[in-house]
């Protein structure tokens, strides 16, 4: 697993290439160890090749999680699959670690956007030459619960998207399932029909035929006996 | 194990202040980003100085006009330049933080442009996750 660090002001973004593998995920946890040794407990967790997490790992994800919500920091998860991000949400209420679309929706779960303020009645005087050019980025938000309703709504957006396409697969699957019971079912009808007709001859000839050979294989069968009979004595 | 410098704990992408800017602009970055200080910085990204709320105060209790037209003067700023370099040692960098008692310190690299900002907080978190890793 290849890990590369990125900075967002304060928050620390951790790309992560390759699957989330147990041995992999040591790797992952040493790089958030070292995080925090560093004093950034606001980390963005990119996985684009992140697959699944199995709830072992989970659980570890969600420790390291509540070391970094002791001091105001957290660990989410950007750019994994929206599959997997659904098991995650699914694996616990509220979910172990948040999961967000990109870095910049995860950034904003940190700084949400601030809106426009509109200008101070004192400031109607300045010249368009004078406008402000702030350098700076949005300021800090109170509290990251101001994402809320954003992230919702993404998450809604992401639950009805599987949904729909769990139903398609859904009703794929049954389909399939019913040609193969019906294929299954006259498959078994001929089968039962082709022992019927090698077990009952179908004229008298034919039945004369069987008989014949069944004798000469119970003649057979008698005679190996009594040859076996015979070296004994 | 390598031991800790000022780039391994310093926040980089930081807010800043350029020298251009007015009352205005200065007051509402600090305000609307709710710290007390920010380092300013010329055209090519020099850090030349540190305004603080202090700053802004003094500017505008020492001018006579108390109007609008107070807001689009020019910001005034501790021009003395208090900062470490990106290879400072963690162990430095605390014994400058107890002995200058700031706040912040601004990271500057060889040419002594700013490329980043440590604070007491940084400091007192990485201390705590030091500590509790070792448990």
């Amino acid at each position: 697993m290849k890990l590369k660090l990125d900075a967002i002001r304060d928050i620390s973004v951790l790309v992560a290439e390759g699957a989330i593998t147990p041995e992999n995920f040591a790797i992952l946890r040493a790089g958030i160890k070292k995080l925090f040794k560093d004093g950034k407990n606001k980390i963005i967790l990119e996985l684009p090749e992140s697959g699944t997490f199995t709830p072992v790992l989970l659980r570890e994800l969600a420790t390291l999680n509540l070391m970094a919500a002791e001091l105001s920091g957290s660990i989410v998860l950007a750019k994994i699959a929206p599959l997997t991000r659904a098991k995650i949400e699914a694996f616990s209420k509220p979910p172990a670690v948040r999961c967000f679309a990109d870095r910049e929706v995860a950034t904003e779960f940190f700084y949400p956007k601030v809106v426009e303020e509109t200008p101070h009645p004192s400031t109607t005087t300045t010249t368009p030459a004078a406008t402000p050019v702030v350098t700076a980025p949005p300021a800090p938000a109170p509290a990251p619960l101001d994402a809320a309703p954003v992230n919702e709504d993404n998450a809604k957006q992401f639950k009805a998207e599987i949904r729909a396409k769990e139903m398609g697969d859904l009703g794929s699957v049954r389909k399939k399932l019913s040609d193969l019971e019906a294929e299954n079912s006259e498959l078994k009808g001929r089968i039962a029909e082709m022992v019927v007709t090698r077990r009952d001859p179908p004229d008298l000839d034919s039945w004369k035929e069987k008989v014949t050979i069944l004798e000469k294989q119970l003649a057979d069968a008698i005679k190996t006996a009594q040859d076996a009979a015979a070296v004994k004595k | 194990m390598t031991e800790t410098t000022a780039k391994d704990i310093m926040t980089r992408d930081l807010i800043r202040a350029t020298e251009d800017m007015t009352i205005e602009e200065a007051l509402k970055v600090l305000i609307n980003h709710r710290i007390t200080g920010l380092p300013v910085v010329d055209k090519k990204g020099k850090m030349t100085g540190v305004i603080s709320e202090y700053d802004i105060l003094a500017h505008i209790s020492g001018s006579k006009k108390k109007n609008a037209k107070i807001f689009q003067e020019k910001i005034t700023y501790s021009k003395k330049v208090d900062a470490i370099g990106e290879d400072t040692p963690l162990s430095e960098i605390v014994a400058e933080f107890i002995d200058t008692k700031y706040r912040r310190l601004p990271v500057v690299d060889h040419k002594g442009k700013l490329v980043g900002i440590i604070t007491r907080r940084d400091l007192m978190r990485i201390y705590y996750y030091r500590a509790r890793l070792e448990d």
